[in-house]
């Protein structure tokens, strides 16, 4: 090394050495006015010349997303999430600005009243961010009044959220679809973080859920509500166990867990981001603004750059979020399952013999001071099992109506419980179970359809269909549950070759049909529900010599009905129900019956796959019309659907209605 | 200085929950109810209820919430998370201290601050007490957090593992691997 180089050292270790009272103790006094922290004008001046407003971190923070006309705005609701008013919804850079000068907000009379949190407390992931991109750690200039200097406040009712919290990994967790309530049909998202313990118990760590802030119980408001975005949306925390409960139990939901990649700070940064959110609402739409769409705004905070929610348009399903987040290189770590109470039952279940079956529900089902079930000659491991499948039973008939048990349940419980105790035998886990399907591993759920066939009258026809949501039982059951079809959004076009006429096929506002299916333990009911338009083809519209022939086919209506459903056959792949139906229709295809009719009957199915690329589908359905249009309606279907590689498939089908017949064809896509 | 208070908070939980003990179960007013939905157990118990009848399942809880007398913003106060925690995974504790383990069961010996090593005794133990610590169909999850409590006491395997230490310093937010200072 040269001299100059030794003298250069030196000098420089001298102003480092100088600077470092001010380093160690931000904001307190110094020993000259060199260490001062910096004033509001030298900050405002350092942020606009480094463009801070534009960055994409600032972006984030306060949920602005590109207009259309090439502006911004936020999508943060409630008017408490901006320093500069109305103009901080829509310009970044006043809202930067305005917040900047709120952080230098002279300190509050009482830190503990959460009406009067001071900035810096409300908007911590702001503020630990301007603090980082505009250096206020270091030095700052000489001179500026105490009055004017940033002085970090103390925050004492974060700090006891943060540290009940105590954020260090994040996970994303999916509740499969709940048919049996509008808000859960088509799945949910939610965050759990972990403790910074590492500890390794899930259950005691906290959840982050988005979700709407319902003050109705009315379905018909929720709907209406839910799709114009009139719930104020909203994050919640809670313990994991919490959730747990929730889904596990009480909706026998079964919950995957997905383990993101993200460091310490990135999980931190999200946990306050989540705190600020609390002065603001987020109108709640349930088809693109929902819950899984606010998770991903705040995994875009976590890692700003993560570009998750600008994959959607409009239209966010839970498990698509799933698929993208999956699709980020590195993101997931590992994944989990957590199998429902229900899920658990079935599979204890399956593994009994006959007799062992028969002594679990002896246990259940005789009075609780019958004589216990005998299980002479059996193994205590194999008890064990008896037991277990048993409480799984008790529990489940008994039901979550109720906080308090019945007398009843809690009498068998004990009995049972004491004789499981007895046995002294350890834990019988059993793996989580092959059936239930990861839900990335389910198809995408846009789906069209270009397709073709043939009728009896007026001849071939090409048809093209596109599907909004979700899955129908011909679809690739991979990810989704094999009892259910639900269908949002669904429209199918025809061209008649005959007529050279263009002509709406069918349209499904809402499609379906939930076959739970019954066994000896489960007595669920299945239902059915379907509004949309169709043609009325068992009046005869297409015969040459109709009066009804093209559009005027046409009728709007509805339809509701219940029943049971079972599984059998080799490792139970084949599903049947029947269900009970009413109907009701109107349009110009019952021109001979006041233009409507209003009719009762049923309807069977059988449902069921050889292999994993082939399903089939056989249906009948009768209606018996009352009133109105009072011809009855014979309609039966056998469909079946082979894959073809990744994302399609081709369906056969052939229909009839009262003496109308068709056989077609089409290449299903999913995207 | 805090730690002493979280202690005497600690203590005053099992002090008021026998009290309430003595008058039957229900007192503790930290249920799933509660941990949903705030203080106002009678109507959102209903609704709660009524999730299972297949209606909505509406969360009025979130962040913005202020304190109840068991959450703030969400987070289970510390000097009643063993009891919230017993009152809501009641049903699975029980049934996890009859088979001789399982997470339920891991998870709140955690928050009784009992050692890793020491969770197979700990297991074992609740299998073999059962009886004395749930002595009726009346016990209820206080019963239960007391007489787990009481065991942990009087076993000379566990009265050492399992710490109201080591769960105040978890409280806190520190590693409970760390040995304490004091």
């Amino acid at each position: 090394m040269d001299r100059r180089g030794s003298v250069f050292v030196v000098v420089w270790a001298a102003l480092w050495l100088a600077a470092l009272p001010s380093r160690a103790a931000p904001g307190a006094p110094g020993p000259g006015p060199a260490v001062a922290p910096p004033t509001l004008p030298t900050l405002l001046q350092r942020a606009r010349s480094i463009r801070l407003p534009e960055t994409r971190d600032w972006q984030v923070l306060l949920h602005y997303r590109r207009t259309r006309f090439g502006g911004w705005k936020s999508e943060a609701d409630g008017p408490g999430f901006f320093f500069a008013g109305e103009a901080g919804k829509t310009s970044p850079a006043a809202e930067l600005e305005a917040t900047l000068a709120a952080f230098f907000q002279p300190a509050v009379a009482d830190p503990l009243n959460p009406q009067t949190m001071h900035p810096q407390c409300r908007f911590p992931a702001r503020y630990a961010w301007l603090k980082r991109e505009l250096a206020i750690d270091g030095p700052g200039e000489g001179g500026a009044p105490a009055a004017a200097q940033l002085i970090d406040q103390p925050c004492p009712l974060l700090d006891t959220w943060r540290t009940g919290i105590s954020a260090e990994a994040v996970t994303l967790v999916y509740a499969t679809a709940f048919l049996n309530s509008p808000a859960s049909m088509y799945g949910h998202t939610f965050l759990r973080v972990s403790r910074a313990t590492g500890e390794g118990n899930p259950l005691l760590d906290y959840v982050i859920n988005f979700a709407a802030d319902v003050d109705t119980r009315n379905g018909l408001v929720y709907a209406v509500r839910g799709l114009t975005g009139s719930f104020p949306g909203r994050f919640f925390v809670m313990p994991y166990y919490v959730k747990v409960q929730e889904y596990s139990n009480m909706e026998s939901r079964d919950l995957w867990e997905y383990e993101l990649s993200f460091s310490r700070e990135q999980v931190q940064r999200m946990v306050l981001h989540a705190w600020e959110t609390r002065t603001t609402y987020f109108d709640y739409f349930f088809f693109d603004e929902n819950c899984s769409y606010e998770l991903l705004t705040l995994l875009e905070v976590a890692d700003p750059s993560l570009h998750l929610v600008e994959r959607f348009g409009g239209r966010v399903v839970p498990a698509d979020t799933i698929r993208v987040v999956l699709d980020q290189p590195g993101l997931v770590r590992h994944r989990a399952a957590r199998p429902s109470l229900a899920s658990t039952m079935t599979e204890r279940k399956a593994r009994l013999d006959w007799r062992e079956v028969r002594a679990a529900e002896a246990w259940v089902d005789q009075p609780a001071d019958a004589a216990p079930p005998d299980l002479t000659g059996v193994s205590a491991a194999r008890q064990a099992h008896v037991l277990d499948a048993a409480y799984d039973y008790l529990r489940y008939r008994e039901g979550f109506k109720s906080a308090e048990p019945s007398d009843d349940f809690k009498k068998h419980e004990r009995r049972l419980l004491l004789a499981r105790g007895r046995l002294g035998v350890p834990p019988q886990e059993i793996a989580a179970r092959s059936a239930i399907d990861a839900p990335e591993r389910g198809h995408a759920t846009l789906r069209l359809a270009v397709g073709g066939g043939f009728s009896d009258a007026p001849g071939s026809f090409e048809t093209l269909s596109i599907r909004g949501t979700l899955h129908d039982f011909l679809d690739p059951s991979g990810g989704y549950s094999d009892n259910a079809h639900l269908e949002m959004g669904h429209l199918r076009g025809r061209f008649d070759n005959q007529s050279r006429r263009l002509r709406l096929d069918r349209v499904d506002l809402l499609h379906i049909v939930s076959a739970e299916p019954v066994d000896r333990w489960v007595h669920s009911i299945s239902w059915k529900a379907w509004l949309g338009a169709e043609n009325a083809r068992e009046l005869g519209c297409e015969r040459r010599d109709s009066d009804r022939r093209g559009w005027r086919c046409l009728y709007a209506g509805g339809t509701v009905g219940g029943g049971v459903a079972a599984r059998f056959g080799p490792q139970r792949r084949l599903l049947t129900f029947a269900l009970g139906e009413s109907d009701a229709g109107a349009g110009p295809a019952f021109a001979a019956g006041d233009n409507f009719r209003v009719g009762v009957g049923g309807e069977g199915g059988l449902i069921g796959d050889a292999g994993p690329l082939w399903r089939f589908q056989i249906g009948a359905r009768y209606i018996y019309y009352l009133l109105g249009e009072t011809r009855p309606s014979f309609r039966t279907t056998v469909a079946q659907s082979f894959g073809i590689g990744r994302g399609l498939a081709l369906r056969f089908s052939v229909e009839t209605a009262n003496t109308y017949a068709q056989a077609s064809t089409e290449l299903v896509g999913y995207f | 200085m805090r730690k002493l208070t979280l202690l005497f908070a600690l203590v005053g939980v099992l002090f008021t929950a026998k009290a309430a003990n003595a008058q039957g179960y229900g007192m503790a007013g930290c249920g799933l109810g509660a941990l949903l939905f705030g203080n106002d157990n009678t109507v959102m118990m209903q609704i709660l209820a009524s999730t299972t009848n297949n209606i909505l399942f509406p969360q009025t809880f979130p962040i913005t919430s202020g304190t109840s007398n068991c959450t703030a913003g969400g987070v289970v106060k510390a000097e009643r998370e063993q009891a919230a925690f017993a009152e809501v995974n009641f049903q699975d504790l029980k049934r996890n201290m009859a088979s001789g383990g399982g997470e339920f069961l891991a998870s709140f010996s955690t928050l009784l601050g009992c050692e890793d090593s020491a969770k197979p005794v700990f297991f074992k133990m609740t299998q073999d007490k059962l009886e004395s610590i749930l002595p009726s169909t009346k016990s209820g999850p206080i019963d239960l957090v007391v007489g787990v409590k009481t065991q942990i006491k009087s076993d000379a395997r566990l009265k050492n593992a399992c710490t109201d230490e080591r769960a105040i310093a978890r409280a806190e937010g520190k590693p409970m691997k760390v040995a304490l200072s004091h």
